[in-house]
């Protein structure tokens, strides 16, 4: 009872400070802000976030911090707008909303499939915000009991079961994207002994610095990848009302708890992400939900199943990086960049430091979620003009922002070099099919793995011993060997793919 | 469709290989790293076993490659007519092109010049060479706009110390 008192209180003391008129203010722009640039093909929520935290360098840490949720909530569902009228999905988690969206504004319905697009969105994440507040002090309580051995099964289980479950690649390559990342973050001086490893310039000597690597692979990736493309544009103007009408809204609740729970769970698997909520949560839609027969052609419901999951994979993602300060989506590695920034330490230690930090972020997320069908009401239909946006005079733009971030967070030339370098390289992966949310993740985790490995290692043969330690080291070979069966399955099957190919053109 | 499979045989045979030849780098040079008291806390312990991760995962991600007719198409690839087609394609040249812009103002550039003159010369730069505006001095405005309102917003709006 009295520790259930103590959390009301927190949360009492987080919402004094959430509710504050400025603070919501700061909300709404940045939902409008993370709308904008999520509505725009080929800049995804990662992208909005590195573009985005310019803004926050000199902010005060919570004004900063409600700007970065409301940026990273915006950003998610801002992918359905290009999604639902172009067919071509703004963010990667948007791909499963355009099943159904685009068929919806074919109809002529475009306007209510954006709207209730929104909408399941806004309820996603505001189920999703209930169910971190309710999980994060409870897991919060196990990982303080998290030693370093236990810390650096988390960093491996994190890039196994991210690579295992990237969306379009192997998990061996996921797993080489991890360690790749693993590679990076060692570069520097090392905190045992401060010995200088694999500098090869002078200014490496503190390490690759985490936003401008950020910034590159997801920002001038992005930017080349999409001034690569060539494809024209052609949005239906024909969007009819916005307000869905009674039959529509049933349809799009329908699906609610069960996507939220899947966006969640989802959310909080190390490096997962949006995308793969989504994804998990149309095909769960299409074999279990009401309007099945009707997925694919047009579907309330399936578009709800894909937003709601996928918006309510923000709070999920939330719950392994504050409590562990491991990210669970690429965007939530930009937050925690974006945190460290301004001096807040997420892990186990953060409930004993700002006990109230954990229900800012729920009540924030919570805020921005509503805040941000207010904005649809007013502004779906000139919305939809950004999507005609030249990206030709727009991305070179975005360029100079990328710089302009890379840059100020140390004022250091080098560290926008950097930012180009990761850029290059985040592109080149990506034409070989390499996903970047392992090697994120490998950049955030390595020098706590390290660190953490080598000093249990140094204490001695106690870590087999320890209850946790062996939870987990469970779970990590069992990630390794589901990926290792699903790579030799997916080899198997393009060998097989290969010599039926070579005996057709035979 | 059959024309994908193998491009991807040789991208996974040609990347599994350099990858096994940076795993090797890494451990060459960590095992070269300072031994203070025992080789398990040691600063090159950790890279070890990182680097060699790699080079078996290169080395696994090769052998899929090559199974899969890699190195046949590798060699088609490097000799053929495709290095040529990929190298005068219309988005090779582009990217190449556009990432060539990128270096000269970041490595060139960006520091010499105030940031308004440098952005203004990238961004006219990129916009003549996509065609992004109908009118060449529709160009130029937009250029000089943006890096204008950029340095100025991120310099007195958000106290940013700029180039």
């Amino acid at each position: 009872m009295t520790e259930f008192l103590k959390q009301m209180g927190l949360l009492a003391q987080a919402a004094g400070g959430v509710l504050q008129g400025m603070n919501m203010l700061i909300v709404a722009g940045a939902v409008l802000l993370g709308l904008v640039v999520g509505a725009i093909p080929g800049l995804t929520g990662t992208m909005a976030l590195a573009l985005l935290i310019n803004l926050t360098y000199k902010m005060p840490s919570d004004k900063a911090v409600a700007f970065m949720l409301g940026v990273y909530v915006g950003a998610v569902s801002g992918g359905l707008f290009s999604a639902i009228m172009l067919n071509i999905p703004g963010t990667p988690n948007a791909a499963a909303t355009a099943l159904d969206g685009y068929p919806l504004a074919r109809q002529g319905k475009g306007g209510k499939a954006l709207f209730g697009g929104v909408f399941a969105s806004c309820l996603g994440t505001l189920i999703s915000c209930l169910l971190m507040m309710i999980a994060t002090p409870f897991l919060s309580k196990i990982a303080l009991k998290f030693g370093k051995w236990e810390m650096f099964l988390l960093a491996i289980f994190g890039i196994t079961i991210c690579g295992n479950l990237s969306v379009d690649a192997s998990p061996l390559k996921g797993w080489l994207a991890g360690f790749l990342g693993f590679f990076v973050a060692l570069i520097g001086v090392e905190k045992i002994y401060n010995a200088a490893r694999f500098v090869f310039v002078n200014p490496l000597q503190s390490g690759v610095e985490l936003i401008p690597a950020l910034i590159g692979l997801f920002g001038i990736a992005e930017v080349l990848t999409v001034l690569q493309d060539r494809t024209p544009f052609q949005v239906n103007s024909d969007m009819g009302t916005i307000l869905p009408n009674r039959s529509e809204l049933k349809m799009l609740m329908r699906p609610l708890i069960r996507s939220s729970l899947i966006g969640c769970g989802i959310g909080a698997i190390p490096g997962a992400g949006e995308d793969i909520a989504a994804w998990l949560s149309y095909s769960t839609g299409k074999s279990r939900g009401k309007d099945r027969a009707n997925f694919g052609r047009g579907s309330f419901e399936g578009l709800a199943c894909s937003e709601t999951a996928n918006n309510a994979c923000i709070p999920g993602a939330m719950i392994p990086m504050l409590t562990l300060a491991i990210p669970g989506s690429t965007q939530a590695a930009m937050f925690l960049a974006a945190l460290n920034l301004h001096g807040v330490q997420p892990g186990p230690m953060l409930t004993v430091k700002a006990p109230a930090f954990m229900y800012t972020v729920g009540l924030t997320l919570a805020v921005a979620a509503i805040v941000m069908v207010v904005i649809a009401l007013v502004l779906t239909k000139p919305m939809v003009r950004i999507l005609q946006i030249n990206r030709k005079v727009l991305m070179p733009i975005i360029v100079t922002l990328t710089v302009v971030g890379a840059y100020a967070s140390r004022t250091n030339l080098f560290d926008i070099k950097l930012m180009l370098v990761f850029g290059v390289a985040g592109f080149i992966l990506r034409k070989l099919n390499f996903p970047l949310a392992p090697l994120t993740l490998g950049l955030i985790l390595g020098g706590t793995a390290d660190t953490n490995f080598r000093q249990s290692l140094t204490m001695g043969g106690s870590v087999f011993t320890r209850v946790v330690g062996d939870i987990l080291l469970i779970v990590v070979l069992y990630s390794l060997v589901s990926g290792a069966l699903k790579t030799i399955k997916s080899a198997r099957a393009e060998l097989a793919r290969g010599k039926s190919g070579g005996a057709k053109g035979a | 469709m059959q024309e994908q499979k193998p491009r991807n045989a040789a991208k996974d045979f040609a990347s599994g290989l350099l990858l096994v030849a940076l795993g090797v780098f890494i451990v060459v040079d960590a095992l070269h790293l300072k031994i203070y008291n025992t080789f398990i806390d040691a600063p090159g312990f950790f890279p070890t076993i990182v680097g060699s991760v790699i080079a078996v995962l290169g080395g696994i991600l090769a052998g899929i490659g090559f199974k899969l007719g890699g190195l046949r198409e590798l060699r088609e690839v490097l000799t053929g007519t495709y290095l040529k087609k990929f190298a005068t394609s219309e988005s090779t040249v582009r990217v190449v092109i556009l990432i060539a812009m990128m270096v000269i103002y970041i490595w060139v550039l960006l520091g010499r010049m105030h940031f308004i003159i440098s952005t203004s010369i990238y961004l006219i730069g990129n916009f003549l060479y996509l065609k992004a505006t109908k009118h060449w001095w529709l160009s130029v405005i937009i250029a000089v706009a943006t890096a204008a309102i950029v340095y100025y917003a991120f310099k007195l709006g958000f106290g940013i110390t700029m180039l």
